[in-house]
Order: structure tokens, then C-alpha cells, then sequence
């Protein structure tokens, strides 16, 4: 009697120690995918913020560029242009330390080369219908829509 | 395998000629990059960090202008590949178009 009594108290502590065991396993299971999904959200919300500060930094510097070409009375100098392009690489750089996709530096430097070139000695203001406005305004939209500064949530 | 920093030349890299102000790129392809390509027979590293910016007409005049200046292609474009520009990879880019756009011109120009 005691023998029973003793196997069928055996069982239920096994079954109960089971389910524990199960129950333990599968919230350190949730907590480690839990913290990866947490991790991965933290991760692409830096990488978001480094493309929106890319963006910014695009955008006034295509700004910048065409003011400096077209404006008769532009606050802009050569070094303003260079600084310019240095945030923007600075922040095309950040975002491929977080990505490590290469970034579009061919059409970063087209448009250093459509900003820059000759800017020490050529004409200004010229008519915002030039060849140069053209290509900074191009090159700007070519990287602006590159897909290095899509936002996107799915994991690569 | 010599290694030039630009800065060492000027933090603030000019215009593309001497006559047009300071820190030029003519003056830095004179003064600098052709004495120590001489000097090493070729084997130099142009280190570009830390300078304040580029202009385009500089890297030409720089770069583009040794080519157009006589020394051997391949040595120029052993440079380029050499080159260091960790603050700003697409200037690697834009230097290695100019030397290549001027070797083009230079053989469409030299006689056959």
C-alpha cells in the first residue's frame, strides 16, 4: 500500500518536475527570441535614423550646391560646399558601419564632381537650366532613391 | 613605399593652378608628388585624410596632371590603387576617372 502510494506520489512529482522543466525552457525560449526581436528593432532603428540624418544631409547639400551655382547674392562659399559634403559622407559612412552594404560612392562623388569642379573660377550665377544644375538635381534624386536609403523592416 | 600626406602639404587643398591662390593642385603635383615619385621610382602612397575638403578641379590637376605632365601611366595608376581615403572613398573614384580620362586624351593627342 505504502509501495503504491510512494510510485504514484513518484509519478506526479516526475510529471509536475516535466511540465516545470517544459514551462522553464520555453520562457527562456521566449525570452531569447524576445531579446532578439528587441535587438533587431534597436539595431533598424539606428540604421532609420542614420538614413533620415543621410536624407538631411542630401538634401541640403543639393541645396546648397545649386544656391552656390545659381543664387546672385548666395551666403555660400566654396568651403561651405565642402563641408556639405563632408556631413554627407560622414553620414553615408555611419550608415555602412551598421549596414555593412557599401555605400553609393560613385554617385557620391558625381555629385562632388557636379558641385566642385572648376567652382574657384567659374561663372556664377549661371541659369538653373544648366548642364551642371542638371546633374547635381539628377545625381541628388539618383541617391535619394538609391535603395541604400529605403527604410525597410524586413531582416536581411 | 613613400607615404605623402596631403596635409602635411595644406589642411586646406586650393584651387587647380598656382596662379589662381594658394595650396593648388598644380602646386601639390610639382612641389610634392613628382619630386617624391622621382625621388622613390614610383612607389608612393597619397594618404588624403584629414584635409578639410577637396575640390574636383584640385584632383584633376593633381592626379590628371601627371599624366599629362609625362610620367608613366602605369605608374599613375599604381598610385591610384594605392591611394588612401578612409574619410572619403569616392575621392579614390574620382581621382582614378581623371587619371583615365587624361590618359584617354593623351593617346587620342599623341602621334601614332
Amino acid at each position: 500500500m505504502t509501495d503504491q502510494a510512494d510510485s504514484g506520489l513518484s509519478i506526479g512529482a516526475y510529471v509536475g518536475w516535466t511540465f516545470a522543466f517544459i514551462g522553464l525552457v520555453a520562457t527562456l525560449i521566449g525570452w531569447r527570441v524576445r531579446g532578439q526581436q528587441q535587438r533587431f528593432l534597436a539595431q533598424r532603428k539606428d540604421v532609420h535614423d542614420s538614413i533620415d540624418r543621410a536624407v538631411k544631409a542630401l538634401t541640403e547639400y543639393e541645396d546648397g550646391a545649386i544656391s552656390f551655382w545659381t543664387d546672385k547674392e548666395t551666403k555660400l562659399n566654396k568651403n561651405s560646399i565642402l563641408t556639405l559634403h563632408k556631413r554627407l559622407t560622414v553620414s553615408l559612412r555611419q550608415i555602412e558601419e551598421l549596414t555593412d552594404a557599401p555605400a553609393p560612392y560613385d554617385l557620391l562623388q558625381q555629385l562632388h564632381k557636379a558641385a566642385t569642379l572648376d567652382f574657384e573660377i567659374a561663372r556664377r550665377p549661371i541659369s538653373s537650366s544648366s548642364e551642371r544644375i542638371a546633374r547635381i538635381a539628377g545625381t541628388s534624386g539618383k541617391l535619394l532613391n538609391s535603395s541604400y536609403l529605403m527604410k525597410s523592416w524586413k531582416k536581411k | 613605399m613613400k607615404v605623402i600626406n596631403v596635409t602635411d602639404f595644406s589642411e586646406f587643398p586650393g584651387p587647380r593652378y598656382i596662379s589662381l591662390g594658394p595650396n593648388s593642385g598644380e602646386a601639390f603635383r610639382k612641389q610634392v608628388l613628382i619630386p617624391n615619385i622621382l625621388e622613390h621610382a614610383g612607389e608612393v602612397t597619397v594618404d588624403l585624410d584629414g584635409a578639410l575638403g577637396y575640390g574636383s578641379s584640385f584632383l584633376d590637376e593633381a592626379f590628371g596632371g601627371l599624366i599629362r605632365d609625362g610620367v608613366d601611366s602605369k605608374i599613375v595608376l599604381k598610385i591610384c590603387d594605392n591611394l588612401k581615403s578612409d574619410d572619403d572613398p569616392s575621392l579614390k573614384i574620382q581621382i582614378t576617372q581623371w587619371v583615365k580620362e587624361a590618359i584617354s586624351t593623351y593617346n587620342k593627342s599623341s602621334p601614332t
